[in-house]
């Protein structure tokens, strides 16, 4: 067999294979509709903080709600030294997933850990059982007041909706839904997920970090927060 | 075509590659331990890897293409890494397929091997978060965050990894060209052994 005639022989059974996978494929999602798959993500757009039917910042699914910004946002939060640290945060005035109002900010009865969470970041995800674990070790403050806010609320990603995800979660404490614009994350300074801030009994920023953290690492940045 | 058609359409590939590489490799340890159908057959295959590993990085290039631009799955700091890895090798080895160059490999390995290990950490990450920076980015998708994972286990960065591997596998393992090629490798072989 001539050696040009043999290659071009099985390239072009390899194109066959490729077309007849093609057509395993098509065969096997026609008919049904864009169910998802295991993470819960699809083929959808990516877009985040996106909503078409838009009320005032939040939607009429409830799961991102308007949230009110009194007082100057703080700066964008960056490793180092943090300038945020001993200003006032800005109050968020917003609801929970039931309707009820909640307030981040201003003077309270103790301190407060404000934990921003997105439903589809895998981060946000592994922190949650962490935070959890550490409540019920009773190792946290007695006065501590914690609050999640359900930020960056995408319909389109894995875990829709923050409200039903928080449940499976079994988040324990109070949580804010932020307005479809994401107006609580950025007023605080959020950058990335998981992002804690910890706020004295006045609304002063005590400290602020991102990113996952084990439930000892949580309780040694809160006591030092405290101190 | 839906998005859902075109994952399941890759994942497939991504399992035809992946075996496809498995059969290369036993084809080329056969031959190289004399078995006149695997070295008859290897240099059948030997002639047309080059135009193959092609194939290969075409497809992946297309596909890359396709879930960026059509599906809007923005890619992540690490898909571009492998991204800058993958697309040159399409041009690199359409010169080197029709100039009939096997030397291209060469060309090539630097690119498939850095991506190979990119690709590979970006899969492990995807499983063991934790390993990475630990937070998703507000601008763009974490690394960490799965587009999807078909049969469980099939992500953008698995098939990106077994893209690279195939490729280095197909321009890698050379089979000797004939029969008589292989012998006569045998017995230069045999005669460079010092004498007892």
């Amino acid at each position: 067999v001539n050696p040009k005639n043999r290659v071009v022989a099985i390239v072009g059974a390899v194109v066959l294979v490729v077309a007849v996978v093609f057509g395993i494929a098509l065969l096997a999602t026609s008919g049904g509709d864009d169910g998802g798959d295991a993470t819960g993500s699809n083929g959808e757009s990516s877009s985040t903080v996106e909503s078409d039917s838009t009320d005032a910042g939040g939607d009429q699914s409830g799961e991102t709600r308007a949230v009110d910004v009194i007082g100057d946002p703080l700066p964008a939060f960056e490793e180092g030294i943090d300038p945020a640290v001993g200003t006032p945060a800005p109050v968020l005035e917003g609801e929970a997933y039931d309707g009820s109002e909640i307030t981040i900010g201003g003077p309270t009865d103790g301190p407060t850990m404000v934990v921003f969470l997105a439903h589809w970041c895998p981060h946000c995800n592994a922190e949650i059982p962490e935070l959890i674990a550490l409540e019920q070790s009773g190792d946290l403050p007695d006065d501590l007041n914690v609050i999640a806010v359900a930020t960056a609320v995408d319909p389109t990603r894995a875990n829709y909706p923050p409200s039903a995800w928080l449940d499976e979660k079994s988040w324990p404490w109070p949580a804010m839904a932020d307005d479809n614009e994401s107006t609580a994350m950025f007023a605080s300074g959020g950058t990335s997920f998981p992002y804690t801030m910890m706020l004295d009994a006045d609304g002063n920023v005590l400290a602020r970090k991102t990113g996952e953290s084990s439930a000892e690492e949580s309780l040694a940045w809160i006591q030092q927060a405290l101190a | 075509v839906t998005t859902e058609t075109v994952q399941l359409f890759f994942a497939l590939l991504t399992v035809v590659a992946g075996l496809g590489t498995l059969a290369w490799i036993a084809v080329w340890v056969a031959a190289r331990r004399g078995h006149e159908g695997s070295i008859e057959f290897g240099a059948s295959l030997g002639e047309a890897a080059v135009w193959l590993a092609l194939l290969v990085a075409a497809t992946c290039m297309l596909g890359s293409l396709y879930f960026s631009e059509v599906a809007d799955f923005v890619p992540c700091r690490l898909c571009w890494f492998q991204r800058i890895a993958m697309y040159p090798l399409s041009a690199v080895l359409l010169v080197g397929a029709i100039r009939h160059d096997r030397g291209v490999r060469w060309y090539v390995a630097p690119l498939a091997v850095v991506g190979a290990v990119i690709a590979g950490y970006h899969y492990l990450i995807e499983w063991r978060p934790e390993l990475d920076t630990g937070a998703c980015g507000l601008t763009g998708p974490s690394c960490t965050a799965v587009w999807f994972r078909e049969f469980g286990v099939i992500s953008l960065a698995l098939m990106s990894l077994v893209g690279f591997v195939t490729i280095l596998t197909l321009l890698f393992l050379r089979f000797p060209a004939t029969l008589n090629e292989h012998h006569e490798a045998e017995r230069a072989s045999l005669q460079k052994e010092p004498a007892l």
